[in-house]
C-alpha cells in the first residue's frame, strides 16, 4: 500500500529523476514515513515529512531539468556556431588560396544549372528566350 | 561544471560533503551519516536529498563511484558517491567561512553580555 502511494508521489518528479533516483527515493521515503508503514495507515501525520518534502523538491527538480537544458542547449549552439565559423573561415581561407581560377569553376556549374532549369521547362525557356530577343 | 569556492554552500550541499568527507556513501547511508552527526536535527527529505546529489554531480563537487567491496552484497542498485578534490575545496572553504562567522558572533554575543 505504501509503496504504491509512494509510487504516484515519486510519479510526479521529472522523469530523469525517477529513472537515475527513483528505488533510492523510495527506500529513504519509507524510512521517513516510518517502519510500520507495511500495515494500512491513513494518518497525514505519517505522510507528512514525504509530501512536505515533495512540495519542496518536485518545483526545484524541475528547475534542475530546465537549466540543464538550457545549458545544454546553449552549448550545441555555440558548437554549432563555432563549427560553421570554422568552415566559414576555411572557405573563406580556400577563396584566398590560389588554385584551378574558384570564380570560373563556379560560374561554369551555374551555367549548367541554369542550361538544365532551361530544358527542363521549356515554355519559361521559349518565354524568356522572346522576351531577350524584342529587348 | 566546476562551482566557485567563494560562494557559500546550501545547507544540505554543506551536509552531503561533510557526509562523503571519511568515505563513500549511497543515498541511504548518506542521509543516516547526516542525521547522526545533527543528533537527529537534520533530517533530509528523499527528494531535498537527492536534488542535491543531482546538483553537485553536475557541479563537480562529487562523483559516483563503485560501491566497496564489503559492501557490495547488500544492494547492487545502490548508487555510492564519493567527494571529488574540488568538493574537499569547496567544503574546506565554507567550513573556514562558517568558522569566521561563528568567531564574529561569539565576538558580539561576548561584548552584548559585557555590557
Amino acid at each position: 500500500m505504501s509503496t504504491r502511494i509512494l509510487r504516484v508521489i515519486l510519479y510526479l518528479y521529472p522523469r530523469n529523476f525517477r529513472d537515475r533516483f527513483g528505488d533510492e527515493w523510495i527506500e529513504l521515503a519509507k524510512r521517513r514515513i516510518g517502519k510500520g508503514s507495511e500495515r494500512r495507515r491513513v494518518g497525514i501525520g505519517t505522510w507528512w515529512p514525504v509530501v512536505r518534502d515533495a512540495v519542496r523538491a518536485i518545483p526545484v527538480a524541475y528547475g534542475i531539468l530546465i537549466v540543464d537544458g538550457a545549458r545544454r542547449l546553449g552549448s550545441r549552439v555555440y558548437r554549432t556556431f563555432h563549427r560553421s565559423s570554422i568552415i566559414n573561415a576555411q572557405h573563406r581561407q580556400s577563396l584566398h588560396t590560389p588554385g584551378p581560377d574558384p570564380f570560373l569553376g563556379s560560374t561554369g556549374s551555374d551555367i549548367r544549372h541554369a542550361v538544365r532549369s532551361l530544358l527542363r521547362n521549356p515554355r519559361f525557356t521559349i518565354a524568356a528566350v522572346v522576351s531577350v530577343r524584342q529587348c | 561544471m566546476a562551482r566557485s569556492t567563494t560562494k557559500p554552500l546550501t545547507g544540505t550541499v554543506f551536509y552531503v560533503l561533510l557526509a562523503l568527507m571519511d568515505r563513500e556513501r549511497y543515498g541511504l547511508a548518506i542521509a543516516e551519516e547526516i542525521e547522526r552527526r545533527t543528533n537527529g536535527e537534520v533530517r533530509l527529505g528523499p527528494g531535498t536529498l537527492y536534488n542535491a546529489v543531482k546538483r553537485m554531480l553536475s557541479e563537480g563537487l562529487i562523483a559516483e563511484t563503485q560501491a566497496p567491496r564489503h559492501e557490495t552484497a547488500d544492494d547492487p542498485r545502490r548508487r555510492y558517491y564519493r567527494i571529488t578534490p574540488a568538493g574537499k575545496k569547496t567544503f574546506t572553504a565554507e567550513a573556514q567561512r562558517l568558522e569566521r562567522l561563528v568567531r564574529a558572533a561569539k565576538a558580539k554575543s561576548a561584548k552584548q553580555v559585557g555590557r
